[in-house]
């Protein structure tokens, strides 16, 4: 939430993330070249290069997407997703050399121009029905990753803060949403092309459990998500709602409340307990997953702030968030169901543990 | 087809033009008009959201219209996406690929062609000459059997 905008906000932890990111996609790439070339030394380096930033690309897709499940479920998995946005160009330009390689490998010969033969079926025999019975060798796969990559490009194009502000949160999030189609056209490129003549079982088995262990992570954190939804209102009184035992708000930290199909954040500071909205001003990131950094409530997802007693951000920064009011009666927490106006004040309600 | 694929590119590269054109003015007046945040910016800031304008220059140029109409428009400190529309499109996403996913990659499998040699074939790789390259006329998988599993 930097007031002026630079290329990319490095810092000590961002800078130790890169590096640790560099080292293992050259690790990667290393093992899967040394592999190849173990399996077999005809080998060229084109195609090394080709499959090798192809299968480091995939695997950091898988990587990219199990982030935001894994981080629901362990606190751990927050610092990868912190700065996420750094794996997803490092892909694209993975998936880059390996797209311009490929299309000069296997389409800069012909006289129709490269682009177009990767995007037509190039080939008079490229017909799926073309000797009787149905043959997906003969379906064009490439189309597919060059989809794959018009989205990556998309994506990586637009993951700084400057585009999220200025396309508007919901088309940036709905633009970025665009992973998913780029995963299925990437698993059906790979389908098509690469397993028609790679005859090793463990390739398909590979794809398979990736996709199973994807979907399993992204379907039990909606689950996890479901259930909060469904929390059971508490008793309700001139319109303040029991939530929750103010014994399950500790100190410094955060907890994320139902109030009429809205979520909540409440975070005791000083035996004090305050309440905001859940929805991060940056990506809609949970903020009452967080916890209170230096007095400020701090998104667990990239580290936005903002005050406890009136929801704004320390100057000079101006993003808020509502504030809600807050009644702590017999150790119970009552919830004011309807947000204030942004920028009210609210001193938050002392906790009585004694 | 190989027209209309041609067209597209065409319209593209026209669409990726203009694109260029604008990100000049753009850099030039509308970046600082548009966007408070953007004043005093270095120039590496600059380049990295190029590629982003000549790409999405549509939408910016709507922005820097409107913006020019009712004084400031760029998204205030306030707004938020939807997290429960969000949250639905994210499900129906999954479902689409939990149910396409599962029958491309089957069908790819399942009728593949049968391996002649059965052992490793790596070096099959490159299987898609270009059209008038010299092996254009051989047929794309040299060792492709004729044969298809029947089922
Ligand atoms: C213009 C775009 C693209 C073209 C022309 C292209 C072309 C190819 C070709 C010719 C192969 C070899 C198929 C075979 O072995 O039979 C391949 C494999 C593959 N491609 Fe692409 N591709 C493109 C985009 C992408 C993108 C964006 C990705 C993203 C990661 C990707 C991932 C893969 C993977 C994982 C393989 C299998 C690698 C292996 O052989 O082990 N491709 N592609
Ligand atoms: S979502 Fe990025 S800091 Fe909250």
């Amino acid at each position: 939430m930097s007031t002026t905008y630079r290329a990319i906000d490095w810092n000590r932890q961002k800078r130790r993330y890169d590096l640790t990111l560099v080292v293992l996609v050259a690790l990667v790439f290393l093992s899967f070249m040394g592999v190849s070339l173990l399996r077999s030394t005809h080998i060229t380096a084109e195609t090394l290069l080709i499959r090798g930033s192809a299968v480091t690309a995939l695997l950091l897709l898988h990587v990219i997407l199990a982030i935001g499940p894994l981080a629901r479920f362990d606190p751990r998995f927050l610092p990868l997703l912190y700065n996420r946005r750094h794996l997803g160009v490092t892909m694209f330009f993975l998936a880059l050399v390996h797209s311009v390689f490929a299309t000069v490998q296997f389409h800069a010969l012909g006289d129709e121009s490269p682009l177009v033969s990767v995007l037509t079926a190039y080939r008079q025999d490229y017909n799926v029905f073309a000797s009787g019975g149905f043959q997906p060798a003969h379906f064009p796969f490439e189309p597919f990753g060059a989809a794959a990559l018009v989205i990556l490009f998309l994506m990586a194009a637009t993951s700084h803060d400057f585009w999220l502000r200025n396309l508007g949160a919901g088309f940036w999030k709905a633009l970025h949403l665009g992973v998913y189609a780029a995963y299925g056209l990437l698993l059906v490129h790979v389908a098509f092309g690469a397993l028609q003549s790679e005859r090793s079982p463990a390739y398909p088995l590979v794809l398979g459990l990736g996709f199973v262990v994807i979907a399993g992570l992204h379907l039990a954190a909606a689950r996890k998500e479901a259930r909060l939804d469904r929390a059971e209102l508490g008793a309700e009184q001139d319109g303040f709602i029991s939530v929750c035992r103010a014994s399950e708000v500790r100190e410094g930290r955060g907890r994320v409340v139902m109030a009429r199909g809205q979520r909540v954040a409440l975070f005791r500071q000083q035996a004090r307990i305050f309440a905001t909205s859940n929805v991060c001003r940056h990506q809609g990131g949970p903020v009452g997953e967080g916890q209170i950094v230096d007095g400020c409530i701090t998104c667990p997802w990239h580290g936005w702030n903002y005050q406890p007693e009136d929801g704004c951000s320390p100057p000079p920064f101006q993003e808020v968030l509502e504030t809600y009011n807050i009644r702590v009666i017999a150790g119970h927490v009552w919830l004011k169901a309807t947000a204030n106006p942004l920028g009210t004040r609210c001193a938050g309600s002392l906790v009585d543990d004694r | 087809m190989v027209e209309f694929v041609h067209a597209s590119l065409l319209a593209i590269q026209a669409y990726g033009t203009l694109g260029l054109v604008f990100a000049l003015a753009f850099h030039w007046r509308g970046l600082s008009r548009l966007d408070q945040g953007s004043r005093g910016a270095g120039l590496g800031f600059r380049w990295v959201i190029t590629p982003g304008v000549v790409a999405l220059w549509p939408w910016l140029a709507v922005r820097c219209w409107r913006t020019k109409q009712v004084g400031s428009f760029a998204e205030g400190p306030h707004a938020s996406a939807a997290p429960g529309r969000l949250r639905a499109a994210h499900g129906l996403a999954w479902k689409a690929l939990a149910v396409l996913l599962p029958l491309a990659v089957g069908v790819a499998l399942w009728w593949r062609p049968i391996d002649p040699s059965s052992g490793d074939v790596t070096e099959s790789l490159p299987r898609t000459a270009a059209p008038g390259s010299p092996d254009a006329s051989l047929p794309p998988q040299p060792h492709q059997p004729e044969t298809q599993r029947s089922h």
